[in-house]
């Protein structure tokens, strides 16, 4: 069955074909369906489940969990876990009380979780908050907002960068950027650090770049430092 | 309580010649419980230890079949498992414990010198066989 909204409506939960919201839709119970499409705001009482695709544009905001097995949101999504199976795109916020769980994802802004994220591809742009260990195969992060924040950081390629690195903003135009505070460890294979805060950094190669303050770096094979990161101590580990 | 042998992440990747990318990446796949990272605060800050009589031979059958297929086979056997498990939980106003039942060995209840086993009490009303109520 096929639910359509368009101005300002209601739907009751069930499993449905497909739902489109275009306006302002209210959605109380939990949902199943192929694909959701929201072009306004939409604001569920229960759990969100979507076999195909979910895409927003505009905003979600889901009491229970959201899954999809494709995922874009352009505006804003907030829930209690998010499931994607493939993949996932968001440019705007997301905010999510517990975890986040996918294959890929690209955020373009800012992703808060009170939980932690697991992915084999994770990619961000922007502000960063995770609560918990942030455990990806590879991990991109790009900073541009003053407040980042992690429990840990644990995979293979783990890479964190500023926004200016990358010659999007001139210096004196530039959003003032704050350093990824790292609450544990960072662990990976390959590491590239910028503008980190960390009180163990653990791999087989590791790079400390500029505006880093790392405690302990551990590293078994490659080590470069800049010059104007702060070290503690540095430690050669055999693995 | 009786102190299990602990090895710590770091022994462990060494032990056995892992990255740290191969063991976030089986923990992403299910294949290490949660419940073994087990964090202690030790002098270099906080470290990861692991109950050696668990992880050991989980690496070790992990390790023995290394490819994609076999390790995704191997989770869901092990979810399988899981799902089958049984579950002590003890609820206090500090937050909530739990125990598989397969690993409690005795459960007491003491006040001073005095001290009941309540093991058979309270695993007792779950026998091979019976339904839950």
């Amino acid at each position: 069955m096929e639910v359509k909204i368009s101005g300002s409506g209601r739907i009751g939960g069930g499993v449905y074909e497909s739902v489109g919201i275009s306006g302002s839709g209210k959605i109380s119970g939990d949902v199943q369906c192929e694909n959701f499409h929201c072009s306004g705001s939409a604001r569920c009482d229960g759990a969100l489940q979507c076999s195909d695709t979910l895409h927003i544009s505009g905003s979600l905001h889901a009491e229970k969990d959201v899954s999809a097995t494709e995922l874009h949101i352009s505006g804003s999504l907030k829930g209690q876990n998010l499931f994607i199976k493939d993949s996932g795109s968001i440019s705007g916020a997301c905010e999510l009380r517990q975890d986040l769980k996918c294959e890929t994802i690209s955020v373009s802004g800012s992703l808060r979780t009170g939980g932690g994220i697991e992915a084999t591809d994770f990619r961000l742009s922007g502000a960063l908050r995770c609560d918990g260990l942030l455990n990806a195969e590879n991990v991109d992060i790009r900073l541009g907002a003053l407040h980042n924040e992690i429990g840990a950081v644990g995979g293979s390629r783990i890479r964190v960068t500023t926004a200016e690195s990358h010659g999007l903003f001139r210096r004196m135009l530039s959003p003032n950027i704050g350093p990824l505070k790292v609450r544990e460890a960072i662990e990976g294979d390959e590491i590239h650090l910028e503008n980190t805060v960390c009180p163990l950094v653990s791999g087989r190669s590791v790079k400390i770049g500029k505006g880093c303050d790392v405690g302990t770096v551990r590293y078994s094979e490659e080590l470069e430092t800049a010059e104007n990161a702060a070290i503690g101590s540095i430690e050669k580990i055999g693995l | 309580m009786e102190q299990e042998k602990l090895i710590s992440k770091r022994d462990l990747l060494e032990r056995y010649g892992m990255s740290y990318g191969a063991l976030y990446r089986w923990k992403r796949k299910g294949l290490i419980p949660e419940e073994w990272f087990i964090k202690k605060a030790t002098v270099t800050g906080q470290e990861t230890f692991f109950p050696e009589q668990l992880i050991c031979p989980r690496i070790e059958l992990i390790l023995s079949g290394k490819n994609e297929l076999e390790l995704d086979a191997l989770a869901e056997k092990l979810r399988g498992e899981a799902d089958a498990e049984m579950w002590l939980t003890i609820s206090t106003v500090y937050g909530d414990r739990r125990f598989k039942l397969s690993d409690v060995k005795k459960i007491t209840v003491s006040r001073d010198a005095e001290t009941v086993n309540v093991t058979e009490a309270v695993t007792g009303c779950i026998k091979e066989g019976k339904k839950w109520r």
